[in-house]
């Protein structure tokens, strides 16, 4: 269809459609036959948490819960923990917190940024398309690259999240909406002419550097005819409780007492099929954590150097972590999908960071816990470490990627799967 | 040649080696060295391939390179045996080939890492790895930097986000006080530490969304036709102030707690705001009523000790609730009315509102439930009490009037409306929007436009201006084409013709304005380049010194010194309230940011010695930072410049509270870090990049005592000594400075501090002075330093080989100009490399 009957399509659309029709959406079918799971969450702390608690001592089923997480003991059946999983190629520093779902670090693939896309990304363009919002990132960012090698930003203000989800613009805004989108493509459409123009006068060097603005042309343009085609679509009606809170003062929607309201919207967004995959940040920098005990700002007392009167501290940050992770699951478990089954069975959950040690920032032994998505649970398995080296993470999310119906068997710099382990 | 050496045990091998860019392998475990005799016969092969070796080029690597390879790798990796796939016998040892230049990275870090030679192998003397690991430095170094030398071509910057906010400032004239269109523009990633240099300006679909969006905005504020807009006045008394609890107020609208009250217009909020943008003036009368009263401070979580404190806010339903900004706070007395008059300029949209800026804090519903019945019997806990019981026998702050007008202009209509769109006719048409929109585009690409690169853009709003028949919509649609093209993003040059061509006038005007500015050129130096001369050298100086002088060489200031003294970092580790309330309390942040900016601002403005810069008899203090220094006498609580003596031990950027808590974490000292940091920023010699992937130290301060001990961890290991003998030394000269910057004798009772080190030349220093003392004997090295960080910012690209002799016939210049810093300005403009591409 050729740009100018595109536009002209866009506007005769109107209110009929019930869903739109996506080219992706049939790809989806053949993929979501071969699926046992169906959907994708991510929760990461940026500082990791102190291996000193996080890693049970003993293997297999009967492992003592460490103290850190003895919330999730009631858990225990639906979740598996790893010991040695690394992501070898890092190298450790700041930045590996921000390598967690891919295992690359900027600077190790500045020819080739693609490779910095990230496994939450990768999910939302296989399996996210038939959703209204192909991923979710929420909390703090730094974790969630595009193919661009872009890092995408995130939100972590509830009530905002709560409009975009749930709340429908009136019918006034959504015709100067679609108008908008309309206007905008056909902007673009000369924008592209003219960049073309100019990428003839330009040398070499610069010419790749347009290259870019002519790839975010292209997906731009892809992007507006999505939101075109979703905005006739209503939203679930969700009432606006879960960001209410309680009447005695005001509710404190700033993190990092907002958590529980954050993991409330992800959970109604599994249930409303408004997105499959989602990613939730906790973030790090040096904020005073308004908790008893706690003196010291985060990331002073990551540097803890093995006093203990810092670890308690950090501990106390982590156990609220952990109890807040615990109450996500027990609420994905209770609640319901379209099939009537409990939102876990169908939902992988990816709880870990790209941090393993934040004292020493290293990226090897990545405090890792996988729960629900129909996987083998209930262990702690711990691989061998053979000089510096454990098992890449990555071979983790091929198993993953597998569990979603994508028949990929190389993620990063995977050297096979943990199928056996949780399969 | 040396003889090699045979050992009679089992080799092992690690089952990974790290890769630079070179493909992983894995290998299996276990695999057994041949035997004895296997092993002669290698040696014998290896002796017959050793002459592809011998035709080494270089000197050094014949007498460094080859025989440490033949002595300790060829065995294991050469032509008997590849372990890991490795073979090192047929390298050359020519760095400026990549594929040479990955392996001597592998072998490098291998070494770096003790992973090679394998343990029971035999090991090199630690002077034979101290110089294999200098040479292979040095060198991938260099070839490091020849392969990702531009060769002088700039690569095509795009406009970063304070480059765009300017921008449109300066194209429409407009006031970016509460407009900024840039707020979720994604942030710029730096190269070499700056956010203006092309190569790190990607631009995504993202942010592409973001200038679509940011265009709109844009346009519509840009775009004001029709007469002045009409003013408005509301005032309102007492009980109809809006927010005021009715049935209480009397003459007053009664305040209780602080800013869960606020006081306004409901006309005013209810409309969406003021009508149009504009400079409005606020007018209110108030005043404290029992700011003691029966209660106690506690109980009502208030401070009955001090004045009571009215703030204005602006506020902004639609943009929500990071538009709320405090514009301004008074005092108010407890025994008569003040009148208080507020000049603003509000945005369309905009709203205000009044608050009790120290109040109780809590909400007014708790005061009834969980105050009143400690004080009343008659009141109940905790239920909601009638206000009756309360109101009257409390601290109030009381507001008996309120009023707005507004807006008031200077000149109608606006400049930058007037600009582009001079005298509209009634019915304005299709050939007007052409003129109009061809004049915008000249502007905004920053250089004469032809018509046909223009016609599909005026295509475009032709064709919209006859769909729709709405002129203004039409132009704002123009507008925003306009806006979006690469034209306008990209501060993009034509290819050379030749190497070492000159710029054009335009592209000249461009890159000085964006240098100084960090914004697009003003009519004076578009017109001077219109006319040919800005090339001429006398016309380029007088343009830098006028523009110099110019308000908006602020952004020269706040974008470089930001970044090339790391000050964007203070704020990211901050200290521990509990521990350092005069900190928070004296807002002592800001105030270090003030005086580093001040201080460079006032050794550019007045032509400096740079090297002020590396110690200096002045700074610029006010009373609070001043106290934090323990710098006596200083009262005032602006910012002025004050004399230091050397007892202060204050002078030059080493001084600054700024730098000496960026440089740390908050709760200590950071000894490497600032050592890093002298030597990126003050001697110009970074030091490379820790190996990857080191086996991380866990660092284990609880049976350490001082941070010196810790750091002999450093010495232990030779490879990492090489590095941070240069690093450490700086780093704990300055020990004397807390994480807050505060001068310290000692530790602790117990604990000293030692500040003395030992430069890698074998130069001994002791404490800043000394290494203040050590850049003054060799000023060209700092000023080498300056001038390099200050080229790349200007150039807004990486600097390369070809940029060497601009900077030595600078580095040679300026002492004979005093090492003045508006002149090494100028002589950054008059380089070959700032003028050609």
């Amino acid at each position: 269809m050729s740009k100018l009957n595109r536009r002209h399509f866009l506007r005769g659309l109107g209110a009929t459609i019930a869903l739109p029709a996506f080219e992706s959406l049939q790809a989806a079918v053949g993929v979501a036959a071969a699926a046992k799971a169906t959907r994708f969450v991510c929760v990461s702390p940026n500082y990791g948490m102190y291996p000193g608690r996080f890693f049970p001592e003993e293997t297999g089923a009967s492992y003592t819960m460490p103290s850190l997480l003895k919330r999730l003991e009631q858990h225990r059946k639906d979740l598996t923990i790893f010991t040695n999983l690394d992501h070898p190629s890092v190298g450790g520093g700041h930045g590996c917190s921000n390598t967690f779902l891919n295992g690359a670090e900027l600077k190790d693939v500045k020819e080739s940024p693609q490779r910095l896309l990230s496994l939450d990304q990768l999910l939302a363009e296989k399996i996210g398309q038939q959703a209204r919002f192909p991923s979710l990132l929420l909390g703090s960012g730094g974790i969630s690259w595009s193919r661009a090698g872009i890092i995408l930003p995130t939100d972590g203000n509830p009530a905002r999240i709560f409009a975009k989800l749930f709340v429908d613009d009136d019918s006034k805004i959504k015709t100067r909406t679609r108008q908008f989108l309309d206007e905008d493509a056909s902007i673009l459409d000369v924008v592209l002419e003219d960049a073309r123009r100019l990428n003839l006068r330009l040398g070499k060097s610069d010419q790749a550097k347009l290259d870019e603005f002519l790839a975010s042309i292209r997906e731009v343009e892809r992007k507006l005819q999505r939101q075109a085609d979703w905005i006739d679509v209503p939203k679930p009606k969700i009432k606006d409780d879960v960001i209410r809170g309680g009447d005695d003062g005001v509710v404190d929607l700033n993190y990092p007492y907002n958590t529980s309201v954050l993991y409330d919207l992800m959970v109604l967004a599994l249930q409303t099929n408004s997105s499959d995959v989602i990613c939730f940040g906790h973030a790090g920098g040096n904020r005073l954590f308004p908790f008893d005990g706690v003196t010291l700002g985060y990331h002073s007392l990551t540097h803890h150097g093995k006093r203990p009167d810092l670890l308690k501290q950090l501990e106390i940050i982590e156990t609220f972590y952990v109890k807040q992770f615990s109450r996500f699951l027990l609420k994905l478990k209770q609640t319901r999908d379209a099939e009537g089954q409990p939102l876990l069975d169908s939902t992988v959950v990816l709880f870990g960071s790209g941090m393993g040690n934040a004292s020493s920032h290293s990226s090897r032994n990545l405090p890792i816990l996988v729960a629900g998505g129909g996987f083998r649970h209930g262990s702690h398995h711990r691989f061998e470490r053979h000089g510096r080296d454990g098992r890449p993470l990555s071979d983790l999310f091929v198993t993953i990627l597998q569990q979603l119906g994508i028949e990929d068997d190389r993620f990063s710099n995977s050297t096979g799967n943990l199928n056996h382990l949780l399969t | 040649m040396r003889a090699l050496t045979f050992l009679i045990s089992t080799c092992q091998e690690s089952n990974q080696i790290r890769m630079g860019t070179l493909a992983r392998h894995h290998v299996q475990d276990g695999q057994e060295c041949p035997s004895y005799c296997v092993r002669l016969i290698s040696a014998a092969l290896i002796l017959m391939s050793l002459p592809s070796i011998s035709a080494l080029a270089e000197d050094q690597s014949r007498d460094i390179l080859r025989p440490f390879l033949n002595s300790y790798c060829i065995k294991c990796h050469g032509p008997q045996k590849q372990k890991g796939d490795r073979r090192f016998d047929r390298v050359i040892g020519d760095f400026s080939k990549l594929d040479e230049a990955e392996i001597f990275q592998e072998i490098l870090d291998q070494l770096n890492l003790a992973e090679m030679p394998p343990k029971n192998q035999k090991q090199p003397s630690e002077a034979e790895l101290k110089k294999i690991v200098a040479y292979l430095t040095d060198s991938l170094a260099k070839a490091r930097a020849a392969a990702r030398s531009n060769a002088g071509k700039v690569v095509m910057r795009r406009l970063n986000r304070v480059e765009y906010r300017n921008t449109i400032r300066d194209l429409f004239s407009l006031k970016m006080v509460d407009f900024d269109p840039t707020t979720t523009f994604p942030p710029d990633d730096s190269t070499e530490g700056f956010d203006n240099v092309g190569e790190g300006l990607v631009t995504s679909d993202y942010l592409l969304k973001n200038y679509l969006e940011a265009a709109r905005k844009v346009a519509d504020k840009a775009i004001q036709p029709g007469p002045r807009p009409k003013m408005i006045r509301y005032r309102a008394e007492g009980e109809e102030i809006g927010g005021a609890r009715p049935g209480f107020g009397g003459k007053a609208a009664r305040l209780f707690t602080k800013f869960r009250q606020p006081l306004g217009f409901s006309r005013l909020d209810k409309k969406r705001g003021v009508p149009a943008d504009g400079e409005y003036v606020i007018r209110l009368a108030a005043r404290a009523h029992q700011r003691g009263s029966r209660y106690r401070d506690e109980d009502l979580r208030y401070n009955s000790g001090e004045p009571m404190r009215l703030s204005i806010s602006i506020d902004s339903r639609e943009l929500g609730p990071t538009a709320h900004r405090i514009i301004g706070e008074y005092s108010i007395p407890d025994t008569e009315i003040i009148e208080i008059e507020h000049r603003v300029w509000l945005e369309k949209g905009f709203t205000f509102h009044l608050h009790w800026a120290n109040g109780p804090n809590g909400s007014f519903k708790r005061i009834l439930r969980k105050v009143l019945p400690k004080y009343t019997k008659d009141a109940l806990y905790p239920i909601r009490n009638p206000p009756e019981m309360y109101i009257g026998s409390g601290p109030e702050l009381h507001v008996y009037s309120v009023e707005i007008e507004g807006p008031f202009f200077d000149e109608w209509p606006p400049r930058g409306f007037a600009r582009y769109f001079p005298n509209p006719p009634n019915k304005p048409d299709a050939a007007y929007l052409d003129a109009s929109l061809t004049r915008l585009a000249g502007n905004a690409f920053r250089r004469p436009v032809t018509i046909e690169e223009l016609e599909p853009y005026l295509n475009l709003t032709r064709r919209y201006l006859a769909e729709r028949g709405d002129f203004w919509a039409a132009a704002r649609y123009g507008v925003r084409a306009i806006l979006t093209s690469p034209n306008f993003l990209y501060l993009a040059e034509t290819a050379p013709t030749q190497s070492r061509a000159q710029v054009s006038q335009y592209e000249l005007a461009t890159r000085l304005s964006y240098f100084l500015w960090s914004s697009m050129p003003d009519d004076r130096l578009r017109a001077t380049a219109a006319g040919g001369t800005l090339s001429n050298p006398a016309e380029l100086r007088r343009q830098v010194e006028r523009m110099l002088q110019d308000p908006k060489a602020a952004a020269l200031t706040e974008n470089f010194v930001g970044q090339w003294l790391g000050l964007r970092k203070l704020g990211e580790m901050p200290p521990d309230p509990q521990k350092n309330r005069a900190y928070y309390r004296d807002d002592l942040e800001n105030a270090m940011r003030e005086e580093t900016l001040r201080f460079f601002r006032y050794v550019l403005n007045e032509n400096r010695s740079i090297l002020d810069f590396v110690d200096s008899n002045y700074t610029f203090l006010n009373a609070a930072l001043a106290r934090h220094y323990r710098i006596p006498g200083v009262k005032h609580d602006e910012f002025q410049r004050v004399s230091l003596k050397p007892e202060y031990r204050r002078g030059g950027l080493l001084g600054h509270g700024s730098i000496l808590t960026a440089t740390s974490n908050g709760v200590e000292t950071q000894p490497v870090v600032r050592g890093v940091w002298i030597l990126e920023n003050l001697f110009g010699t970074p030091p490379n990049p820790p190996p990857p992937d080191v086996d991380p130290i866990e660092p284990d301060t609880r049976g350490v005592t001082t941070i010196r001990q810790l750091m002999e961890q450093h010495r232990n290991n030779p490879t990492c000594y090489e590095c941070h003998r240069k690093i450490d030394p700086l780093g704990l000269s300055m020990e004397n400075f807390d994480y807050v910057g505060v001068w310290r004798d000692r530790y602790s009772k117990k604990l000293p501090i030692d500040s003395s080190g030992k430069l890698p030349d074998g130069k001994i220093i002791d404490g800043p002075d000394g290494i203040k003392q050590h850049l003054l004997g060799r000023p060209n090295q700092f000023t080498r330093c300056l001038t390099k960080k200050l080229l790349i910012y200007a150039l807004g690209r990486r600097l390369s080989f070809g940029d060497r002799d601009d900077i030595d016939r600078i580095v040679a210049e300026l002492p004979k100009q005093n090492y003045g810093f508006r002149e090494l300005v100028q002589q950054i403009v008059a380089s070959e490399a700032f003028r050609t591409k």
